[in-house]
């Protein structure tokens, strides 16, 4: 009902300023034409000349040619941004791999270590079984 | 303190309760074809958008004024390429008829009623009319005076009418988005060059980071 209500308010408004909306848009119309016969006689001279008419203008042409630029670095920069990731990713799963070998050495030496000191615990155990055993 | 008594019949309550109904209904309708026009012309206008992105995005222009030579420069190229067909249709019709006149002789009114478009459409009288309250206003359907009739010595202007009045509509809608780009290109301008120093949209900082 509020919704109906505005679109009538909204009605009332138009149909109020209605002449004035349409005064503006018919001398809108008659500025179009006049503008419509001085595109058209500048295109023909331009055609005679031996030139082409476009929608383009040379600052199109040049505004395209800088976002084209503008797109090319930004795509250069982002490969270069991911080949460096990529080279650091490397270096670091390399620095990885070289502290995982280093550890798993490290890791081999404490398990010898701890293989000779369990065969000794493991003698020194069956020693003072053979001596138990003998009372 | 006087008091003015008005008595109406049961008619006039009903004719008043009509007009006034009628009046509303009226109201509403405009309100809706304005709102159809209004998206129409947002529509219309994001086609600025569209021819303008290149020198926004690649910030072409450094200042308003240049800025806006351009792109009533463009929006008037737009304007002719979109129009030419319209322009050609009217062109062209208007020829035909010049030269059909030119060949039958007779130089009348294309939309009139004896050799012209309105000889295809039903014909009425003068509108019958009651005075209401002291104003006279319409009270019935007119008279219907002729009907739609065919003539074949009207040919030239049913050939000229119909193509005439599509070239003009669409002359008008082409100016219609022309007046939809040139406001949308002042909203560009604005948006772009004209910075405001309220801040559009609420900063996501809270009230104590603010302070702080």
């Amino acid at each position: 009902m509020l919704k109906l209500l505005k679109v009538f308010l909204r009605g009332l408004i138009i149909t109020l300023l209605l002449p004035f909306i349409v005064a503006v848009w018919v001398l809108y119309g008659l500025y179009c034409i006049g503008l419509f016969i001085f595109m058209f006689v500048k295109t023909t001279i331009e055609y005679f000349k031996g030139g082409s008419f476009s929608a383009d203008l040379p600052e199109d042409i040049e505004a395209r040619r800088m976002v084209l630029e503008k797109e090319k670095r930004d795509e250069q920069a982002k490969e270069m941004l991911s080949s460096m990731y990529e080279t650091s990713l490397a270096q670091q799963q390399a620095n990885m791999f070289a502290q995982n070998q280093e550890n798993c050495e490290n890791s081999v030496e404490n398990r010898d270590f701890l293989d000779e000191i369990t065969s000794d615990e493991a003698e020194e155990k069956e020693d003072y079984t053979d001596d138990t055993s003998s009372y | 303190m006087t008091q003015a008594v008005i008595n109406l019949s049961d008619n006039a309550k009903k004719a008043l309760f009509i007009l006034f109904l009628g009046i509303i209904l009226v109201f509403v309708f405009v309100g809706y074809v304005s709102l159809a026009v209004q998206s129409a012309m947002k529509k219309q206008g994001s086609k600025a958008d569209e021819m303008l992105q290149n020198v926004v995005r690649a910030d072409y222009f450094t200042n308003e004024k240049a800025f806006m030579k351009y792109a009533r420069k463009k929006n008037a190229r737009v304007f002719y390429v979109q129009a030419r067909l319209a322009f050609l249709i009217i062109l062209g019709s208007i020829l035909l008829y010049v030269l059909c006149c030119l060949f039958s002789g007779w130089w009348g009114n294309p939309f009139g009623r004896e050799r012209g478009f309105g000889s295809l459409f039903y014909q009425f009288g003068e509108w019958p009319k009651e005075k209401f309250f002291g104003i006279k206003l319409i009270s019935g359907w007119p008279e219907v005076v002729a009907k739609p009739e065919f003539k074949l010595e009207a040919l030239f202007s049913y050939l000229f009418v119909p193509p005439f009045l599509v070239g003009c509509g669409w002359f008008l809608i082409c100016t219609q988005s022309f007046i939809a780009r040139s406001l949308r290109i002042i909203k560009i301008r604005n948006s772009i060059y004209r910075k405001k120093l309220a801040p559009e949209e609420p900063t996501s900082l809270t009230p104590e980071e603010n302070n702080n």
